[in-house]
């Protein structure tokens, strides 16, 4: 095609040479008067000059013709993708939740699953027509899979031409782009893509001699100028589909007859340049056809995306009419705003389509019998998930200029879950709401942020930024620095119980008032949230029940420099003051540092970091970034399981004990609450063996809320887990770990009435033993091995 | 000469040390339930188990498509494929040996150890996967000390 291009002008570029070689034989020819002579060669000149700047000019048009066109045409925002739904024999998934899913994407129901992007669904049976797709790792091709269910699971998935399959995915959603600022959003097609029908429209209604003309069309603007003048006022502009790209590509708005004189030139250069394949391609990709929020729908690629959640490939003729509709006037015409308007349009250009032949009768009425058939709303309304894609932002910005995020037409694959993310957004709406009532509160003083991610991955599937989910204002998730309060006190427990010649889970602490004498400062005399004191405590129950005191002995005694080492190496990289408040969570973190935090503890010691992101691909699908699995051991996993166990023992019989009714115990989740000074900030961190989860709830304006974490966050928490699909914690049981019967003075107390089993690493298992306690009569120490 | 050579020796030798199929060693690893608690007369003991059930085909498949991309040197596409693979079954061990595996393989000998110790931190008792390991760290150990 480029070659075409280049031998048509030089073509032309000869035509030009003879063309000029001609004058001076004329000037041969005729000699008469010196003053004729004078005033001749003057207008000889002025001839040649003019010749010479209207060849410059051509010149000059033809190159910016060629440079729009076979540079990148288009500047193209990256296109963001959630994770995909993953369907194997076995997986908890309801049939509902998978057409939901099905929905989302844009398939259709069609018992007969004539083309891709269709599925039907039957008792305990959903039979699917993927479409081809490249996800992150290959292209998958179209493909019939059989989705059996039962019991809440898919007990088994098949090729319906036979055979099993063991594992399928569902192609992701697109979320929209990254920008929130943009302006020009499209997705570029192929014309092999675009159904004849919509080719047909286009032509039938904007450019009926396409095929035939050379960019302008004599007899299509002798016609519109009779229209015009029969309707005295402009109502058919005359221009070829070459001529509206190159009004679209190169020039302004402006009627005068200067920019349509230019447009012609432009237009017949563009023709002599590129065939009519191309040109109709790089105009079907051009067009603009909606405006989603601040952002120009372009393209019959995204827009059949933005109207339809189709691809233009799998569009049916009434559907296709309407996208041509809308060339004249996308917000006039606006389907979702003006349905009358937009259909009365639509039917017009089936009318043209029948009148030149593009569709029979019956096809005709078809159509025009169908509704519009529009979404809602477009799938790419602009950043959906304001705050993932905020934090997403954070962690590209170190690697992509933010220009080639909008430019360069990226396919971003990210770790959100819509599913869970609509879990929380839900969960916030109504549990805020609920505290706000409950508690005498004004509607809405109350705000709140949350993270979920995925514990064996850091894959961070949900975020909310702020009350108002959709809202793209301050995301409280990541930039939102809050007091952490008891939640940070993992981290004095987890340094204590590696001190294991000091601490276990069965050390007593002495919950009496305690003063530290700090350096320039003021003591710091810490008191209990209940304001009493609680005398000789175990460490597992001053960490459930999160007593303050215990818990600042306990870090003064392990030291403060080891306690904020722990929280380093847990995974906030931010600098921590190394205050004596420090161990009661006098430190600002947000929830996604939280998150991080209680992600290594989830994972048994071994730190990865949050993520974001699977993969990016460029436009033409070329690998750029991979965000691997990646692990560090930063605290040995036996220490880890005793922590472990203490967190459980919170929601057991501590702080969160309200939560122990809500889910099975065999899951053993762990979790902390969080309550600072005055009761500003509410927080519940805490994890299930798949996901981790962080709640803070608060006022922005710092204000007190009188909520405790037991009383705010924990509420909302145990409510987004409650409606997550939730795996047990790692086991306690480890081979180095034993179980021992203990007192309340942390002695060993097999037999005896008052006892309770705690674990303990071999070689920190209590020495002592009450005087109940039945000893192995062998060494007279604790019957470790022996049990009930 | 011996600085490039050497981590291919090792892995070599290590590709053929742990060329037994990895779902063979499934059941090894998971059969000794570690000994639970006894009840607590006052309060149920936290009941965490491994999972006990047997592997899903999915998670067979992709850890087979795993080997061969591996086999094939397509470590991109083995990690993805493992990755999936975790994402279903997060404590399985022999997945997070067979991704240190890939890890070692590109020469990653840091994550090779680091995920390998991660797959330890999944058993309990002696088994041929920690053996596996345990091996795969010491190579990568050595490969690092170069």
């Amino acid at each position: 095609m480029n070659r075409m291009a280049a031998k048509k002008k030089k073509k032309t570029a000869r035509k030009k040479r003879t063309g000029t070689a001609r004058p001076p034989r004329r000037r041969g020819r005729r000699r008469t008067g010196k003053q004729a002579t004078a005033v001749r060669s003057w207008l000889q000149r002025a001839a040649v000059l003019g010749l010479l700047g209207l060849v410059a000019y051509a010149v000059f048009l033809d190159f910016s013709i060629r440079k729009q066109m076979e540079g990148k045409r288009w500047s193209l925002p990256a296109i963001v993708y959630t994770q995909p739904l993953e369907l194997y024999a076995g997986k908890r998934l309801t049939r509902e939740r998978l057409e939901r899913e099905l929905d989302q994407v844009g398939y259709r129901r069609d018992s007969g699953l004539h083309q891709p992007g269709t599925y039907s669904s039957s008792s305990g049976i959903v039979d699917i027509h993927t479409r081809a797709f490249r996800f992150e790792d290959a292209r998958v091709p179209a493909r019939e899979l059989k989705v059996a269910f039962s019991g809440g699971r898919i007990t088994a998935l098949d090729n319906r031409r036979g055979g099993s399959v063991a594992i399928a995915r569902v192609e992701p959603r697109r979320i929209g782009t990254v920008s929130p600022t943009r302006r020009e959003d499209r997705k570029l097609i192929e014309l092999d893509q675009v159904p004849a029908h919509l080719v047909g429209a286009l032509l039938a209604t904007e450019d009926r001699r396409f095929t035939e003309h050379f960019g302008v069309d004599p007899s299509g603007l002798a016609r519109a100028m009779w229209a015009n003048i029969k309707a005295g006022g402009i109502v058919q502009g005359g221009s070829t589909i070459t001529q509206q790209l190159i009004k679209n590509f190169y020039l302004s708005s402006e009627r005068s007859l200067g920019r349509k004189l230019n447009e012609m030139v432009m237009a017949i250069l563009l023709e002599l340049h590129y065939d009519k394949r191309e040109i109709l391609e790089t105009y079907l990709n051009e067009v603009y056809l909606g405006q989603s929020g601040n952002s120009a729908i372009h393209g019959v690629g995204l827009a059949s995306l933005f109207y339809f959640n189709r691809p233009v490939s799998e569009l049916d003729v009434h559907e296709s009419a309407l996208l041509v509709a809308l060339i004249r006037g996308a917000s006039y015409y606006n389907p979702r705003k003006h349905p009358e308007r937009a259909r009365e349009r639509r039917d017009l250009v089936i009318g043209q389509m029948e009148a030149l032949d593009y569709l029979d009768p019956g096809q005709a009425d078809a159509a025009r019998s169908k509704p519009l058939e529009i979404t809602a709303n477009g799938p790419t309304s602009a950043t959906v998930y304001p705050a993932f894609m905020g934090l997403l932002r954070r962690q590209l910005q170190d690697e992509y200029r933010s220009r080639d995020l909008h430019t360069e037409g990226l396919r971003i694959f990210t770790t959100l879950d819509p599913e869970v993310q609509a879990v929380v957004e839900d969960a916030a709406r109504s549990r805020l709401q609920a505290i706000e009532s409950g508690n005498g509160m004004d509607a809405g003083v109350l705000n709140a942020a949350a993270v979920v991610a995925r514990v064996e991955s850091g894959e961070v599937v949900a975020v909310l930024g702020g009350r108002r989910a959709r809202y793209s204002g301050f995301n409280r998730a990541v930039d939102a620095e809050r007091p952490v309060g008891s939640v940070i006190k993992p981290g004095v427990y987890l340094a204590a119980l590696e001190a294991s010649a000091q601490f276990n889970l069965a050390t007593v602490i002495e919950d009496e008032p305690i003063t530290v004498e700090q350096r320039g400062s003021p003591d710091w005399s810490p008191e209990n949230y209940t304001k009493r004191y609680y005398g000789d405590t175990l460490l597992i129950d001053a960490l459930a029940h999160s007593r303050n005191v215990s818990t600042a002995r306990v870090g003064m005694s392990v030291g403060l420099e080891r306690v904020v080492d722990m929280i380093h190496r847990l995974g906030i990289t931010r600098d921590i003051p190394q205050y004596p408040s420090v161990v009661l969570g006098a430190v600002p973190l947000s929830p996604v540092d939280v998150a991080q935090l209680y992600l290594t503890i989830a994972n048994n010691g071994f730190r990865t970091a949050l993520r974001t992101t699977r993969s990016i691909l460029s436009n033409d699908d070329e690998p750029l970034s991979r965000y691997p699995i990646e692990v560090r051991q930063v605290v040995e996993p036996d220490t880890v399981a005793l922590l472990h166990y203490g967190l459980q023992e919170v929601i057991r019989s501590g702080t969160a004990r309200a939560l122990s009714g809500r889910f099975d115990p065999a899951l053993g989740l762990a979790g902390k609450t969080g309550t600072t000074d005055g009761f500003r900030d509410s927080w519940f961190a805490g994890y299930s063996g798949n996901y981790v989860t962080v709640v803070w709830i608060g006022r922005d304006d710092n204000r007190p809320t009188g909520l405790s974490g037991a009383g705010g966050a924990m509420l909302l928490w145990g409510d987004i887990m409650e409606r997550l699909d939730l795996a047990p914690t790692f086991p306690v049981e480890r081979d180095r770990i034993r179980f021992v019967e203990v007192d309340e003075q942390g002695r060993f107390a097999g037999g005896c009435r008052n006892r309770r089993w705690l674990p303990f690493i071999e070689g920190t298992i209590p020495s002592r033993a009450a005087p109940c306690a039945v000893t192995s009569t062998r060494s007279g120490t604790p019957a470790v091995s022996a049990r009930p | 000469m011996m600085r490039t050579v050497l981590p291919w020796l090792l892995a070599g030798s290590l590709a053929v040390g742990c060329a037994v199929p990895l779902r063979d060693q499934e059941p090894v690893d998971r059969q000794p339930e570690p000994a639970r608690p006894a009840p607590d007369p006052d309060r149920t003991a936290p009941a965490s188990t491994r999972p006990a059930a047997p592997e899903s085909p999915a998670v067979v498949e992709l850890s087979a498509r795993a080997r061969e991309a591996l086999d094939d040197s397509r470590h991109d596409d083995a990690l993805q494929l493992l990755e999936r693979a975790i994402r279903i079954e997060p404590q399985n061990g022999a997945l997070w040996h067979q991704l240190a595996r890939v890890r070692f393989q590109q020469g990653n000998y840091e994550q090779a150890r680091q995920l390998a110790t991660r797959s330890n931190a999944l058993l309990t008792g002696n088994s041929r996967l920690r053996a596996s390991n345990d091996e795969l760290i010491e190579a990568a150990r050595d490969a690092e000390s170069f």
